[in-house]
């Protein structure tokens, strides 16, 4: 919401600078977020002259020559326009002012006729555009002075967020109130006198509510007689200021009251409504409504409408209806003040895709206590400003009085939640100085009366946060209460996930993070934003493969990554999974020779999640997928793509297996190695098996440590070769022992396996 | 002087006058196997005192123990000076190449602001707490004082899971992906009763296009305390404390009054810390607080007017990329190596 630093002045008294307003404010906790100074720059240098007298130019029939005064002498102007007339007061650029356009003023001759300066229009000054021609100013305006002056100085824009518990700050008045109640200088309110004549307006309308659970308070006005026009200028240009276009006299007038006090109305054209009544009611099913916007709408029997004996005329506390809109010809004016619940505001703001600034003043909710005000507010001003005649009297349907809230607050309880100690007598100053009326109090607690424009106050803590609000927060001590043992069920759980992703990183994997939502999944959302985010991930690898494929179209081709993250089942079941995913080189880039063009594989994934067992203590099983290159190429990724998927719920949920010292040997061991070649087809499991098949005391560990193909091996076998490494406990094995124990094991292994054993 | 003594005498001339002139290993090896080995000279010298008489025995094996002692030691010394010569020569070492590396892996920017925001919370004694990423109404809405017209649960800001995958909860609503982490606050607070310090941090969805400022998947961190006399005073410390630990201790904390559903009064905080003030900027907004609403307490069935809280969080993407000064939140789910790298 926007609003003036000249216009709040009027409201209320205050000797803070725009920047110190803009601080006071904050702290008050509205939002500023843009203060814009108005009126400065060329206004500030443009200085305002009359016109003594105007001749044609004789050599150019657009042109005239005009003498000017412009407070210090005269000067000779050429102009181009044709509005003005001798005697009228407009703005002169003297030579050297630069206008908003980027404009230089300098003297010059035209067409032969020399021109001492340039006589502007409003468009020309960055004004709003009004009539063709000169920017006129009133006749009383004062010769020689700036035009910002006779502007009515230079002004300051406030951009301000409202919260939305703070529907009352979204008016001057409101404004004006929380400044009042931060300096203590009272509220400076509009007189309001409305002059009545002619029939009572029970003659001229009716009002029927068939809703009254959503609109409680209806009022109505009937003004005759209103000449429809241009706003004068200090409107126009107040609407201009805080972002809103003048319309006409009438709308205008309704629009600076909602600006003004916050409250909402609508004027309808008198005549053009059916029998010239109204009635409050639910829309029928399918009925149809045009706005004053021209959008079109088919209505639902749960929206509320304002209708006369015939069809709706606006969708109430939104938009008015374009049949019945004020338009040049109106001449009675009905004008609509009430108050609508808020949420059937927003619920068919919503469905109709129709907001405006009154349903966003409604929907938050509106002040019902000042139904009457704003509507006497805005007769008075429509009166003031188009002329006819107010009918005599107010219909008003509220049915019930208004009942207001009251609240007690206890000091201590304030004392208890801000945690210093606040005087009664400022607590009570503080509710005093925002219009809450103090009922009652005692030595522990106060009850107020809250007014019917704080809807946001409704209990206790309400109100103390009023207190620690004017108070002042930043007067409140920062303190810490002292550090206590904690420890939850996740805490170890975070612990072990932080200790695998130092391991994986430690092994050289980055860590990434992928979007939860995308293509793939096996859960979908009911209102996802696009096709390609439409589903909850249930696996962590299409993220990875997408982030190799960004790496690798940027030239990054050798990529290590892991990624630790939720995943969701069909059902909606959340895991927490694992996932390694790599590509390209195996070994960095370096200035040795060697491995370097070695690629990464299975068993570097394989490694990987064996180093992971070792350090967690834990089983670790997962399948690791491999993508070949020729496949990788058609995912525009260049060399083999390896890829591992583990839940890791269960593996971060077994307890650590507890680990014994086991003492280290004391007598020597002897190694012996053994080369077998087998067909291709046997694996290092099956020797594994064939060796430990038939258990020997004294062999410690079966180490292969080569495997070879190629010369002396026949073609479709392989060379494997494994040390034995032999060891007792209690003493050391003498040669005979190791050579009956390894020939044993030799002979096991010409049993189990298709294999020759090679002698070295 | 017998004839053994002789020899001897001899060979430990011989033998120095050799070792002397030595210059390689290689020699220094046979040099020792020719005077000091099995069969080398000292050794036969040694086998032959046996025939000597008796009355000579002690004092030529004594020389011959001293010669042996002797060589052994002038071998070693050559040998430490030998070695000492191979080890300074061959090719010098360039000490300006790099060492050789194993490049260890990088964890994600994100991460490292949350191990370092656990970190500090776990300094003040507060307990990590998690909770499901699909969250239902009740949790993510209603306990947390914010009632079903309310415009933060429409479609258009909360991404609601296929209802005929999961059907709505009588009791709790549809089912939604969390918007925040403090369904995790109501969820802590109905398994057990104050005294209650943690922390919650994860992964929050809201229906925001992705674009430089905006992800429909980011991160929330926020601290619960709750017990019967937490008041304003130890929110303003506690928050300060911890953007001081985590960001600067010269950093500057502010208040200002703010809005929430869930909190009353509610705050938000304005941090500056001496690396944004040298890059121009005074004041960051970065997150809000305030104390728990007793709405809250009453959904979690606490009794009336027994305790208060303080909740205060922050998004972590935000601080990141303020921290760092990282200008397009996309950047954290490309996982480009060299923005990984960079942290």
């Amino acid at each position: 919401m926007k609003f003036t630093y000249n216009w709040l002045k009027q409201y209320v008294d205050f000797a803070w600078s725009p920047a110190e307003l803009a601080e006071k404010l904050t702290f008050a906790g509205i939002e500023v977020e843009e203060v814009v100074t108005i009126g400065g720059g060329a206004l500030q240098e443009v200085v305002i002259c009359q016109i003594l007298s105007s001749e044609k130019h004789a050599n150019a029939d657009k042109l005239s020559v005009c003498r000017v005064n412009d407070g210090q002498g005269e000067r000779q102007i050429v102009c181009g326009a044709k509005n003005y007339k001798v005697g009228d007061k407009v703005p002169l650029a003297l030579p050297g002012v630069t206008l908003p356009n980027g404009m230089t003023i300098k003297e010059a001759k035209l067409r032969g006729i020399e021109s001492q300066g340039m006589l502007c229009s409003a468009d020309e000054l960055g004004l709003p555009k009004g009539e063709d021609g000169l920017l006129i100013l009133p006749a009383e305006t004062q010769v020689g002075i700036k035009l910002s002056d006779a502007l009515g100085g230079t002004d300051t824009v406030f951009d301000i967020e409202v919260t939305p518990n703070r529907p009352d700050w979204l008016s001057i008045i409101g404004l004006a109130r929380e400044v009042s109640a931060l300096t203590g200088n009272p509220l400076k309110l509009p007189e309001v006198v409305v002059t009545e004549s002619g029939e009572p307006v029970e003659k001229l309308t009716s009002v029927i509510v068939e809703a009254p659970d959503v609109c409680p308070r209806y009022s109505a006005r009937v003004i005759q007689g209103v000449k429809i026009g241009p706003s004068p200028v200090w409107l126009k240009r107040i609407l201009e200021k805080v972002g809103m276009r003048s319309v006409n006299n009438v709308v205008d007038a309704t629009n600076y009251v909602l600006l003004e006090c916050g409250h909402p109305l609508h004027a309808f054209d008198y005549k053009l409504l059916g029998e010239k009544r109204i009635v409050v009611r639910r829309a029928n099913k399918g009925e149809r409504f045009v706005a004053i916007d021209g959008t079109q709408h088919e209505l639902a029997p749960d929206m509320l409408v304002i209708a006369d004996a015939r069809r709706a005329v606006a969708l109430a506390g939104i938009m008015g209806g374009k049949e019945s809109e004020i338009n040049d010809q109106t001449t009675d004016v009905l004008l609509e003040s009430a108050w609508f619940l808020p949420s059937s505001i927003r619920k068919t703001s919503k469905q109709c895709g129709l907001s405006s600034d009154s349903s966003y003043r409604f929907e938050r909710g509106a002040d019902i206590g000042q139904v009457v005000w704003a509507s006497n507010r805005a007769a008075q001003l429509i009166q003031q400003l188009s002329g006819g005649q107010i009918a005599r009297g107010i219909i008003d349907t509220l049915a019930k009085p208004i009942e207001k809230h009251r609240v007690r607050c206890r000091y201590a309880a304030v004392n208890r939640l801000l945690g210093i100690e606040v005087p009664a007598e400022t607590v009570k100053m503080i509710f005093t100085g925002l219009s809450l009326e103090l009922i009652s109090s005692d030595a522990q607690s106060c009850e107020v009366e809250v007014p019917t424009f704080r809807v946001d106050l409704e209990r206790e803590v309400d109100l103390i946060e009023e207190v620690c609000r004017i108070h002042g927060v930043e007067k409140i001590p920062a303190k810490m209460q002292p550090a206590r043992p904690a420890v939850s069920e996740f805490d170890a759980q975070w612990d072990k996930r932080a200790r695998v992703r130092r391991i994986l990183a430690g092994l050289g994997f980055h860590e990434a993070q992928n979007q939860t939502l995308g293509e793939q999944g096996d859960l979908k959302l009911q209102n996802p934003l696009s096709a390609d985010q439409h589903a909850l991930r249930s696996s962590l690898v299409p993220g990875l493969l997408a982030n190799l494929r960004t790496n690798v179209s940027r030239h990054q081709y050798d990529v290590k990554l892991f990624e630790i993250g939720r995943v969701f089942a069909a059902e909606g079941k959340e895991s927490l999974r694992l996932a390694l995913a790599v590509t390209g080189r195996r070994e960095p880039e370096s200035w040795e020779t060697g491995v370097r063009d070695a690629k990464l594989d299975y068993y570097d994934v394989k490694g990987a999640l064996e180093e992971l067992r070792e350090m967690l203590g834990v089983a670790v099983n997962a399948e690791i997928k491999t993508i070949s290159p020729a496949q990788a190429k058609k995912l525009d990724l260049r060399d083999a793509v390896h890829v591992a998927e583990i839940d890791l719920d269960p593996l971060l949920a077994v307890e650590e297996g507890e680990r014994t010292f086991r003492e280290l040997p004391k007598f020597p061991a002897v190694v012996r190695d053994v080369a077998l070649v087998v067909e291709e087809g046997v694996q290092h499991g099956d020797v594994v098996v064939a060796i430990t098949k038939n258990p020997n005391k004294i062999l410690e560990r079966v180490e292969l440590f080569d495997i070879y193909r190629g010369s002396s091996i026949p073609t479709g076998k392989k060379s494997m070769a494994y040390s034995l490494t032999f060891r007792a406990p209690d003493r050391t094995l003498t040669d005979t022992e190791v050579n009956g124990a390894h020939e044993q094991l030799k002979r096991s292994l010409l049993q189990t396996l298709k294999c020759e054993i090679r002698e070295s | 002087m017998t004839e053994l003594e002789q020899q001897l005498q001899s060979a430990r001339a011989e033998a120095e006058a050799a070792l002397a002139a030595c210059a390689e290993l290689p020699a220094l090896d046979q040099l020792k196997a020719k005077y000091l080995g099995r069969s080398g000279t000292v050794s036969a010298a040694l086998e032959q005192l046996g025939k000597l008489p008796k009355e000579e025995k002690p004092r030529i094996g004594k020389l011959a123990n001293e010669i042996k002692n002797a060589m052994t030691a002038a071998i070693a010394a050559k040998r430490d000076e030998l070695e000492a010569k191979v080890a300074t020569s061959g090719p010098t070492i360039d000490t300006t190449l790099p060492g050789r590396r194993h490049h260890i892996g990088h964890l994600h920017p994100l991460t490292q602001v949350f191990e370092r925001t656990v970190e500090v919370f776990r300094r003040m004694g507060f307990a990590v707490e998690d909770g499901p990423e699909i969250e239902d109404e009740w949790h993510c809405f209603d306990a947390l004082n914010t009632p079903a017209n309310h415009p933060a649960r429409d479609m258009q800001d909360t991404f609601y899971i296929d209802p005929k995958a999961m059907p709505p909860d009588p009791q709790l609503g549809r089912y939604l992906l969390r918007t925040h982490t403090s369904p995790v606050q109501v969820r802590t607070m109905m398994k057990q009763k104050p005294p209650i310090r943690i922390v919650a941090l994860g992964r929050c969805f809201r229906r925001d296009e992705l674009d430089a400022t905006h992800s429909p998947t980011f991160h929330q961190v926020e601290g619960l305390h709750v017990d019967k006399n937490v008041t304003v005073a130890d929110l303003k410390g506690t928050v300060e404390f911890f953007f001081q630990q985590l960001l600067d201790p010269e950093t500057k904390v502010r208040f200002r009054p703010h809005f929430f559903p869930y909190t009353e009064p509610s705050f938000e905080i304005d941090l500056s810390t001496p690396h944004f003030r040298a890059r121009g900027k005074e004041w960051i907004e970065l997150g809000g607080c305030g104390m728990v609403d007793p709405t809250v307490f009453k959904a979690v069935g606490y009794p009336d007017d027994e305790y208060t809280g303080w909740a205060f969080g922050f998004g972590i993407e935000r601080l990141a990329m303020i921290m760092w000064s990282i200008n397009d939140i996309r950047l954290f789910t490309e996982n480009d190596v060299r923005f990984l790298e960079q942290f």
